[in-house]
């Protein structure tokens, strides 16, 4: 990203920030679907985080990462703000606790090959908001369970019951395929 | 960052095809961001509610109740000293109240009898209530209650009184005004009650 478009953005430049608007839209809404499901939810988020964004432009220093992964961040924040808020990380797991006893994971390169990116959300999707937080957190973004617990505020050991019990479910290759089409 | 061996191979997957998603927004955002990301920033929304704020609020709204209770209390004090005179002083009650009636006939003197009694049993119950008032402030209020009520009733009873008798001073044959005139007859069940 330009410097000048950043400090354009900055200055109140409609210019400038329709270009900013136009190169990382797709990114930011991208991370907003992952974590939200909901197309109209995602969007909503989306668009708090690019106003978070925007506003807060002038405190990003590039000296300590790229702007990529820190507007992520804010994408991040901003899921997390609304899933709080919206009160979807109360335990409203559906699925029976025998479902989680199966940890034993055949390989699942023997059943999924090559993924589609649709494919792929479409299964993160099926996990319960929490779960999916910490899935997302812990192994897409590559958070520890310690950075986990700060940022969602939940101890250590909630965030690796709730890893366990997302890839207990992401185990289960039948209701994988089932989800994928196979 | 977390250790990349601790992820299967369906999560490396999951990784790959997620961690640089892109997706479009159904439609274009960005006037309603734009003009959202423009308004300045209101330094009262702005502001955290921090802990040090929500113990300042706390203060302020027990040292608003306090003043408040003080003056209630003030305005009660007040309020009761202004009573007080009313039920402990029992001769502005009395010389506000109607002289007996006039024993014209022998009806009106028996009418002024009664009236004399009711009149003895109020004044005995004002004493008492003078006597109950020097006990507690709750007698106080009971007593003055009690006392209004019974100067009410009197009163009620001797402007009837008045104006019965002032129809029998005008009538000469008491015999018949009575038949004439039942309002009489009522009076003298209500003294007899």
């Amino acid at each position: 990203m330009n410097i000048d478009i950043v400090n354009g953005c900055i200055n109140g430049d409609e210019r400038s920030k329709r270009v900013f608007y136009e190169t990382y839209a797709n990114k930011i809404f991208g991370v907003c679907r992952r974590y939200i499901w909901n197309q109209t939810d995602a969007e909503d988020v989306f668009q708090e985080a690019f106003i978070s964004i925007f506003k807060s432009l002038d405190k990003f220093d590039s000296s300590k990462g790229h702007i990529e992964a820190w507007i992520s961040r804010i994408a991040i924040n901003s899921a997390l703000m609304w899933l709080r808020r919206n009160a979807k990380f109360e335990n409203n797991d559906s699925r029976d606790a025998n479902e989680y006893d199966v940890l034993e994971q055949e390989d699942p390169n023997d059943v999924i090959q090559d993924l589609s990116a649709q494919e792929a959300l479409t299964i993160i999707d099926s996990l319960p908001p929490r779960q999916r937080a910490v899935f997302n957190l812990y192994v897409i973004e590559g958070y520890t369970h310690r950075e986990i617990a700060e940022i969602m505020e939940i101890t250590e050991g909630t965030s690796k019951s709730q890893l366990a019990k997302a890839r207990a479910f992401l185990g289960k290759q039948d209701t994988i395929k089932e989800l994928i089409g196979e | 960052m977390n250790n990349e061996k601790d992820i299967s191979p369906l999560e490396k997957q999951l990784k790959s095809k997620l961690q640089d998603l892109e997706m479009a927004p159904s439609r274009d955002f960005f006037d309603a961001i734009n003009e959202k990301s423009s308004q300045p920033k209101d330094p009262v929304s702005n502001e955290k509610t921090t802990p040090k704020n929500s113990k300042l609020l706390r203060n302020s709204l027990v040292i608003g109740t306090s003043v408040t209770a003080i003056v209630f209390l003030l305005l009660f004090t007040q309020n009761k000293e202004e009573i007080e005179p009313e039920t402990t002083n029992d001769a502005p009650a009395e010389s506000s109240r109607p002289e007996p009636l006039k024993a014209t006939t022998p009806e009106n003197q028996e009418l002024n009898e009664k009236e004399s009694i009711l009149s003895e049993t109020t004044n005995e119950k004002d004493e008492t209530v003078s006597e109950k008032s020097n006990t507690t402030q709750t007698e106080i209020e009971t007593s003055t209650i009690l006392t209004n009520l019974s100067d009410e009733v009197l009163e009620e009873n001797i402007e009837t009184s008045t104006e019965s008798n002032t129809e029998v001073n005008e009538t000469s044959n008491w015999q018949e005004y009575l038949n004439s005139n039942t309002d009489t007859t009522d009076l003298q069940d209500l003294f007899e009650e």
